[in-house]
């Protein structure tokens, strides 16, 4: 099922007004003003502290802004109630708890839980969604695994494999390949770059790796310090200036032979 | 965890200790100038300062130490089975070889509660000594030496009623002699405890990550509960149970210092002004209302101080709440076998038992008696045993913490201090009366609970320390009208033993009915608890309404609670161990624990009803003391049998 780029009314999916956020005394984001609009794969990236969690959680409605609005599909974001949310947003922090005792397959099952709720039957339709989820992820054989028992790769993509149950046409992901090796990073982003594309969701990842970014993402969002200093698509954001300005560091960018991709090195 | 602790804090910390210290000292000081004879000044004024000094010093030394190491706030000193331990060597040895007091009773508690200690390291015995086994352990223990200890009051009421008195914590002093020996200890500790402080700080990084620090785990584990255990046993022996102070402290600490983790000395000191502040108003208010017990009393003021620190206490980290894992396919089989031993248990409780001329199955024209005498406590334990067993399923799950249980809420408190109040207007009850009044006192906290649970929106570590704060008020008002003896105190004592002679039919069927009600409503729910159990933000993030399901959860465990104190009192065993009875033998799901819970919780109480009418024929015994003394040890060689094959 393909979802309409932006909503009836053209509105943006996700509008912030004026949001900021502070917390211990600190401001993490000062006032931010920003739009995202639907059906893009956007990739947040930025130093460490430079506020790209804050900015996710805030849109996963994990915790609520100090001042401002955000509105997420024409509506105030608070106004959503619970199950509606989770069948719109899927959010996968940075930190994923271990579910001790849990299997893979009880984890991916709990991915559908917005649509079935509290006392719905889970039927053919939620089974049919979990074996594809846990197929995508190849997750299959690993099913009846203990979460506990699985390797910090694993166990990422046992979680993103509950994401992708969740159906939803938004996802967030806070640093989705942090623990996995080259291989199944190359094949996780891929895979979400090809359900963005079928699905039309939109998908919202912050990425340490800036090639991986400008690999996967239509549209770059670089934070520092809580503001946005550069919002492009990837090849404007892959120039040596740039990268300077939001990491600190100097940068060559070569292009790859053959597929003409980016590729930043630090000198 | 922050690292740097800013100035501003520590400054902040100092001036309100100092503030709060301040009247406590003012009070000592008013109390050793009051005083006109240098006799009573010397033996008796300045002694019981020191006591309460030094006592509180060493309960807040090892409140800090026990929360820390098991990183659980329910934690207190005497958590590993000591209270229990001394309570039944006291009453024990003065029943059946009083010659051991000869060397002081201080001995004999020690002796006791250092035995229960070796007891529970036993069970939890194996290369890494876990927490959840050690917590399981010693608070199992501690109720079935509580539950020995009842019975044995129960039975010697009159030799042993002197014990209340003990058990209830008293500093009055005529002498030097124990608060010298408490500082003597305390000196004696300072040392090897801040030794440990750094390896302590270690452990709450994970035993991983300890363990890859260099630090031995289990040594330092071993030697930090031994000690801590010691200086806890140490003021339980001379003082008897004071036992909000090593819970408080900490909580108190927490929020005096603005820290996670305050030092050990911090907790320490807090310990000291609030005991000393404690027994001074209580010497105070003794001029107006008689000798009040300080360990009882300790609740009246440290207990609405933890219900306003509930407000402000932080949220606590996500923590996702280890169930063991489901058994691989026995679970259906084994509810169906549970389930069909129920009403065979039943049965067997209702035609078989002990008549005037010894154990015989009941004839048919005993029928009209069984109807009217056997079925109506049988039934109201089984239905208790429902309501309870599920209320404190649902207390861990929701408030995430294994130690949570269905006295935590303080509704049994609430219950039993609507009774003692009642008794107080009208001495002679009649069974209808006292289940009303039961029920009103029950529904009266179940009413503060919601409602202070809404101000604090039933965030797991706050509904904890507001539980805590509203249990401990209405028990310190309960131990002080125990203690105040008579026959008031007989006729409390009774239903705190929870005996259900006099049940009659409306209320057993009520109890059943809304134990039936609870597990329905489990059920309904039991994939929003499936999610809560993996942490707030995850189950947001599936779309959970954690905080409106979390409150009904409460309000439902709430309502089990008051049904089933309503018919047997307030037991403290099913509530708390049923739950983990079911998890250790492989229900883990919430739909599959729930029924599980249900079905052993009754079967337990119909044993233990029957156990408790038939055991010293007529005399009627109290089931849920039967339900601690017979489960007691089972769960003790479970939990040991589970501790070897895990190690």
């Amino acid at each position: 099922m393909t979802y309409p780029q932006t909503s009836s009314s053209g509105e943006p999916l996700f509008r912030l007004e004026g949001v900021s956020y502070s917390a211990g005394g600190r401001s993490i984001l000062p006032a931010l003003d920003l739009q995202i609009g639907a059906g893009r794969t956007i990739g947040l990236i930025g130093h460490n502290g430079s506020g790209k969690s804050t900015l996710i959680k805030l849109l996963a409605r994990q915790i609520a802004p100090s001042t401002g609005r955000i509105r997420f599909s024409g509506r105030a974001l608070e106004s959503w109630p619970s199950r509606e949310f989770a069948r719109n947003l899927a959010y996968m922090p940075q930190q994923v708890p271990v579910a001790v005792g849990t299997s893979v397959h009880e984890l991916v099952k709990f991915g559908r839980y917005p649509w079935h709720g509290s006392l719905g039957s889970f039927g053919a339709t939620d089974r049919m969604k979990v074996e594809e989820a846990l197929d995508l992820t190849g997750m299959t054989a690993m099913a009846g695994r203990h979460v506990e028992t699985l390797s910090g790769g694993e166990h990422q993509r046992a979680w993103l494999a509950a994401l992708i149950a969740q159906d939803s046409r938004c996802l967030l992901l806070d640093e989705p390949i942090s623990a996995l090796d080259i291989a199944h990073q190359v094949a996780m982003l891929d895979l979400v770059r090809d359900l963005t594309k079928t699905k039309g969701l939109t998908t919202i990842m912050v990425l340490h790796d800036v090639n991986m970014a400008s690999r996967y993402c239509d549209e770059i969002i670089a934070l520092h310090g809580g503001t946005v200093i550069a919002r492009d698509t990837a090849p404007s954001i892959m120039t040596p200036e740039t990268l300077r300005a939001i990491y600190g560091m100097d940068f060559t960018v070569h292009v790859q032979a053959g597929s003409g991709r980016l590729a930043a090195l630090v000198t | 965890m922050t690292i740097a602790y800013p100035l501003a804090q520590t400054r902040r910390g100092f001036r309100l200790t100092a503030l709060f210290a301040l009247p406590a000292i003012a009070l000592a000081l008013l109390a050793a100038t009051q005083t006109i004879d240098p006799a009573i000044l010397f033996y008796s004024t300045l002694p019981r300062i020191a006591a309460a000094v030094v006592s509180g010093f060493l309960l807040g030394l090892g409140g800090a130490v026990f929360q820390r190491t098991f990183d659980n706030p329910l934690a207190e000193p005497t958590v590993l089975g000591i209270s229990g331990g001394a309570a039944l060597a006291l009453a024990a040895s003065l029943v059946f070889a009083p010659v051991l007091w000869s060397h002081g009773y201080q001995v004999v508690a020690l002796a006791g509660a250092a035995l229960a200690l070796a007891t529970t390291l036993a069970v939890a015995w194996g290369p890494r000594l876990s927490s959840s086994t050690l917590l399981l352990a010693g608070i199992m223990l501690n109720l079935f030496c509580n539950a020995a200890y009842t019975a044995l009051v129960l039975f010697n009421h009159d030799f042993l009623s002197n014990l209340l008195t003990w058990q209830a914590g008293s500093l009055q002093q005529s002498g030097w002699g124990p608060s010298l020996r408490l500082m003597v200890l305390a000196v004696l500790a300072i040392g090897p405890l801040c030794l440990l402080e750094k390896p302590l700080r270690l452990l709450s990084l994970g035993h991983e990550v300890a363990a890859n620090l260099g630090v031995s785990v289990r040594t330092i584990k071993l030697l930090l509960l031994v000690i801590a255990s010691f200086l806890a046993a140490s003021v339980t022996a001379e003082f008897g149970q004071i036992g909000l102070i090593g819970l408080a402290a900490p909580a108190i600490a927490r929020a005096v210092w603005g820290r996670a983790h305050p030092g050990l000395l911090q907790c320490a000191v807090t310990g000291a002004w609030l005991l000393l502040l404690t027994d001074q108003v209580m010497r105070l208010l003794s001029t107006v209302a008689g000798d009040l017990p300080v360990g009882a009393a300790a609740g009246l003021l440290a207990g609405p101080v933890l219900i306003l620190l509930a407000r402000r206490a932080p949220a606590s980290a996500p923590k996702v709440m280890p169930i063991p894992a489901a058994r691989p396919a026995g679970d259906t089989r084994l509810l169906l076998l549970l389930a069909a031993a129920l009403p065979l248990a039943t049965f067997v409780a209702l035609f078989y038992g002990h008549g005037p001329e010894g154990w015989a199955f009941a004839g048919q024209d005993d029928l009209a008696l069984i109807w009217r005498w056997r079925l109506p406590p049988l039934l109201a334990s089984a239905g208790a045993g429902v309501c309870l067993a599920l209320a404190g399923l649902l207390l861990q799950r929701l408030l995430r913490n294994p130690l949570a249980s269905p006295d935590l809420l303080g509704i049994t408190h609430g219950a039993g201090l609507a009774l003692a109040i009642a008794f107080v207007i009208l001495p002679t009850m009649g069974v209808a009366t006292k289940f009303a009044i039961t029920a009103a006192g029950a529904a009266a906290a179940l009413l503060a609970v919601t409602l202070l649970g809404l101000r604090s929106r039933f965030e797991p570590s706050r509904m904890l320390l507001l539980g805590l704060g509203l249990a401990n008020t209405a028990n310190a008002v309960l131990v002080i009208a125990l203690a105040g003896g008579g026959q008031r105190g007989a006729a409390l004592l009774g239903w705190f033993a929870g005996m259900t002679a006099g049940v009659d039919m409306a209320a057993a069927v009520a109890a059943c009915v809304t134990g039936l009600f609870c597990l329905a409503a489990c059920l309904l729910m039991h994939r929003r608890i499936d999610l809560i159990a993996l942490g707030d933000a995850t189950a947001t993030g599936f779309g959970v309404p954690v905080r409106t399901s979390r409150a009904l959860g409460i309000g439902l465990a709430a309502l089990a609670i008051a049904a089933g104190t309503m018919v047997v009192g307030p037991i403290s065993f099913i509530g708390l161990m049923i739950p983990h009875i079911a998890a250790l033998i492989g229900f883990r799901g919430m739909a599959t624990a729930s029924i599980a819970s249900a079905l052993i919780g009754a079967l337990i109480m119909v044993l233990a009803e029957w156990l408790s009418r038939n055991l010293a024929w007529p005399w009627p015994l109290s089931p849920s003391l039967i339900a601690a003394l017979v489960g007691g040890p089972w769960f003790l060689w479970h939990l040991r049998r589970q501790a070897k094959e895990a190690a």
